[in-house]
């Protein structure tokens, strides 16, 4: 997986995502300190017909826990299909933890940097 | 929503207090860091270190399920630093 860094240094990658309804291609923030695979806001959900799983809470940088709804998806990463669940939030998208195990990302942290995403 | 189904806050507040009476002894020596999917009107639950495993297992048996997610030893299923929702 190749992606690139914003001018606001993002760290940008676009993740095949595959629901009930369509699939689509997500463009995703790299979060190193968001421990699931995706998050996704509700209008996205909504279009690609993910199926609820239920409600988890959320803890955020300050402490304070959120809850939100969780839905189960279909991505794709390196060429492999896996299911997943994912976080509602109304934010960019973003990629974290859980998505990245077993790979190596490497960033060249500057406007126009590459991004690249590869199995171990 | 209809108006008789709860707020989400209150599948939470319902969750925990399931969880810490009667399945957090059960689970936290050999469990610690999976998820607990919990379903809140039965107190039913399964706990896999796959979140959507332990989900569908509890809706095979529950297929009416609400269901709260909790992570074994962690105060939530999730962690998310400096995102503004």
């Amino acid at each position: 997986m190749i992606g690139f860094v914003s001018p606001r240094l993002w760290a940008m990658v676009q993740v095949r995502v595959l629901g009930t309804n369509a699939e689509e291609m997500i463009e995703a923030v790299v979060d190193t300190g968001f421990s699931a695979f995706l998050t996704l806001p509700f209008v996205t959900i909504e279009r690609l017909g993910l199926q609820p799983q239920g409600i988890l809470q959320v803890v955020l940088a300050d402490g304070n826990a959120i809850e939100t709804e969780t839905f189960s998806a279909r991505i794709e990463l390196n060429g492999e299909l896996r299911d997943v669940y994912v976080v509602h939030t109304e934010t960019q998208p973003l990629i974290g933890m859980s998505f990245l195990e077993n790979c190596q990302l490497l960033i060249e942290v500057r406007d126009g940097g590459a991004v690249s995403v590869q199995s171990l | 929503m209809s108006t008789t189904e709860k707020p989400v806050e209150s599948i939470a507040e319902q969750a925990k207090a399931i969880y810490e009476a009667r399945i957090r002894a059960q689970v936290e020596a050999e469990h610690f860091g999976e998820f607990l999917a919990l379903d809140v009107d039965s107190g039913d639950w399964e706990v896999d270190k796959n979140l959507l495993d332990a989900s569908n297992r509890l809706r095979a048996r529950r297929p009416q399920t609400r269901t709260f997610f909790l992570r074994v030893g962690h105060v939530a299923a999730v962690v998310m630093s400096g995102v503004q929702i």
